[in-house]
């Protein structure tokens, strides 16, 4: 969310879905449509401008994860689990016009022990929350492009450092794996039959080491994926506005073989409550 | 339609007269010991763990493509296979394919077979899959207990633990599955064992990167993706967790184990097992074991010798008669006879205390 006058709210309410269905060994793709793996968010956020320069944000998701196996000639057996994911907490200061740094942390507010009709305990990655504290660190970089009055380029990079939860299972600890993006994008605002307009492009690089169990890294996780990410945000009122943006991958490194992500779309809607009228701030790209 | 693929199959192996030795599965139970009561398990629920990939997630393979050695390619010499032979029907299922998809449904010497191998515990088997009467195929549940292999029967859903060699719930609960005899060794040295083997292609039907093994260092480290029970217990930690160690399972939750480094260049050994008198035989470098229940005559036990270098004969006796690696006398005053093979099978090291309570090296 972007810097704004003090004392002023932000909400957003987006959903998301991710859909994985190309089964890779490292970069190549295995001719195999057999399962799928998607996620469904509601998410919540929440910011809140406490001075010119600080803020914080809260970030809370609900999360359906579903698991579809469908072999060749066999019965196909879909298995999900929903529930609140795990929250994230963030402290924003903007030092400097440009730029805005974050720190914050995951809480481990989302259940990791659902389990299916059985009583057996879902997988670590169909599981709604973690159950671990994670630490994430965050910079974000917008210049307007001199050339072009309507245009910004920006640069944001997000770290996560993930925790250990000690009693994933009995007698076993899991650890996601820690987590590298970078995006690097440029907007241009433009007016569209009379209505405002953020269009934009996004490059974003993703580099995530591999998940540990009990102490030891797991094959068939972790990698790195570059993905192209073109959204578009309407500003239906001054303060209101309605966003929509897809990701396709370019290109996937995977840490041997997995599914990878097919496609991803976003979308949802913003809501600046300012506490005065003073300047409106243009949003800044996220 | 399956059905009469199958029946065709056995007749013209009848017919072409090689069911002359007949081949019978080492027996399990043959049917439900208990009432089944198929809404609850024999093993703990909570220690029934999703594996990741989900029921078929890892595709079992359905009567593959047997092919002769000289048309494969991707095989080193060195890899290890588990071989079958039934009714004088060689196939060598290598884990290579194994690793990827843990069962292969098949048949072979006109027997319906279930060659299932579980790459966490290092454990294969042959399972006859004529399951209460009727034939069934297995499927890779996606569960685990003891981080080891869950299969279910695709006729009623019934959960079977491998190394438990039971069915654990569902309409089969509590029944054990007749085994057939098998060798897990190296490729080379099945061949020496079945000069007329065939073997599984890489045209499977699915695309795996059989080139690569899927679950990264695993193989030689002492990290485990799945707890297991008795793991921190008193037995030789001297020996590496992952070591490929062959087991003969006893009566109760017994099992006595051998290493493969007591069979350095070929040996032999006279063990007296719970059941009674046994023989084990095996080869380190070639990378295999069997196991026999011995011969009673009059009091004594037989005493048997091994014989380097003539595979797929393995050991004598004092009477004179030659014994193959299956068991069959094939040389002597007793040829045609055979030597009961018992349940060995090679698993690593931790996963044995995790299923058996009690055991002997």
């Amino acid at each position: 969310m972007p810097n704004v006058n003090k004392g002023s709210w932000q909400l957003s309410l987006n959903y998301d879905y991710n859909y994985l269905a190309r089964l890779l060994a490292e970069s190549e793709v295995l001719e195999d449509d057999s399962r799928i793996r998607s996620t469904h968010s509601l998410l919540l956020e929440v910011g809140w401008q406490i001075s010119d320069r600080w803020a914080i944000n809260a970030f809370v998701p609900t999360v359906r994860q579903e698991r579809l196996l469908r072999p060749p000639g066999l019965p196909s057996t879909l298995q999900a689990t929903n529930g609140l994911g795990d929250a994230v907490l963030m402290a924003r200061y903007q030092p400097l016009e440009w730029l805005g740094l974050g720190l914050g942390a995951k809480l481990p507010t989302g259940s990791y022990q659902v389990r299916d009709e059985r009583g057996i305990q879902y997988n670590a990655d169909l599981q709604p929350g973690s159950g671990a504290w994670d630490g994430i660190g965050w910079l974000q970089a917008s210049l307007p492009w001199a050339a072009r009055p309507t245009g910004t380029w920006s640069f944001t990079a997000i770290g996560r450092y993930t925790g250990t939860n000690p009693t994933f299972r009995v007698g076993q600890s899991y650890t996601f794996g820690k987590d590298l993006q970078a995006l690097i994008g440029y907007t241009e605002r433009r007016f569209i039959l009379k209505q405002l307009f953020d269009l934009s492009g996004m490059a974003r690089f993703r580099l995530t080491g591999p998940d540990f169990a009990g102490g030891g890294a797991i094959a068939n996780t972790g990698g790195w994926w570059l993905f192209l990410n073109p959204s578009v945000t309407w500003w239906i009122k001054r303060r209101f506005s309605y966003q929509m943006n897809m990701e396709v991958p370019l290109y996937s490194h995977v840490g041997g073989t997995q599914l990878s992500p097919s496609w991803r779309v976003n979308t949802g809607i913003y809501w600046l409550i300012e506490r005065t009228r003073k300047i409106w701030c243009m949003p800044s790209i996220q | 339609m399956v059905y009469a693929k199958y029946t065709i199959g056995l007749s013209l192996l009848v017919l072409m007269g090689m069911g002359c030795k007949p081949e019978t599965p080492i027996p399990g139970s043959g049917g439900p010991i208990s009432t089944p009561d198929i809404d609850s398990w024999l093993i703990p629920l909570d220690e029934v763990l999703d594996g990741g990939p989900g029921k078929d997630g890892i595709l079992a393979l359905e009567m593959p493509q047997h092919v002769l050695p000289s048309e494969i390619s991707y095989l080193d010499e060195d890899a290890l296979v588990i071989g079958v032979q039934i009714n004088g029907e060689a196939i060598a299922y290598p884990h290579t394919l194994l690793d990827w998809h843990e069962l292969v449904n098949d048949q072979v010497g006109g027997e319906y077979i279930t060659v299932n191998y579980c790459p966490l515990t290092g454990s294969g088997m042959v399972w006859n899959r004529m399951i209460a009467g009727a034939p069934t195929t297995f499927g890779v549940s996606g569960l685990l207990y003891n981080t080891n292999l869950i299969l279910y029967d695709r006729a009623t859903n019934s959960h079977w633990s491998q190394m438990l060699r039971q069915s654990v719930e569902g309409y089969h609960r509590s029944t054990q599955p007749d085994q057939f005899q098998m060798v897990e060794t190296t490729w080379r040295t099945w061949k020496k064992m079945a000069p007329h083997t065939k073997v599984l292609t890489l045209n499977t039907g699915q695309s795996r990167p059989y080139d690569r093994y899927p679950y990264g260092n695993y193989r030689s480290t002492d990290f485990l993706y799945f707890p297991v029970r008795n793991r921190a217990i008193d037995y030789d930690r001297d020996i590496f967790e992952k070591e490929r160690v062959y087991g003969v399972p006893e009566s109760g939750a017994n099992v006595r184990l051998f290493q493969f480094k007591h069979f350095v260049g070929g040996a032999l050994q006279h063990v007296q097992l719970m059941s009674g008198e046994a023989v084990v035989v095996g080869h380190q470098t070639q990378n295999w074991m069997v196991a026999f229940r011995n011969i009673i005559k009059d009091g004594q036990p037989y005493r048997f010798t091994y014989v380097p270098d003539a595979l797929p004969v393995i050991m004598k006796d004092d009477f004179g008669n030659s014994y193959d690696v299956w068991g069959f006398v094939v040389e002597g005053p007793e040829t045609g006879t055979r030597l009961q093979p018992l349940r060995g099978f090679v698993a690593y090291h931790f996963s044995w205390p995790a299923f058996f309570q009690r055991i002997a090296y």
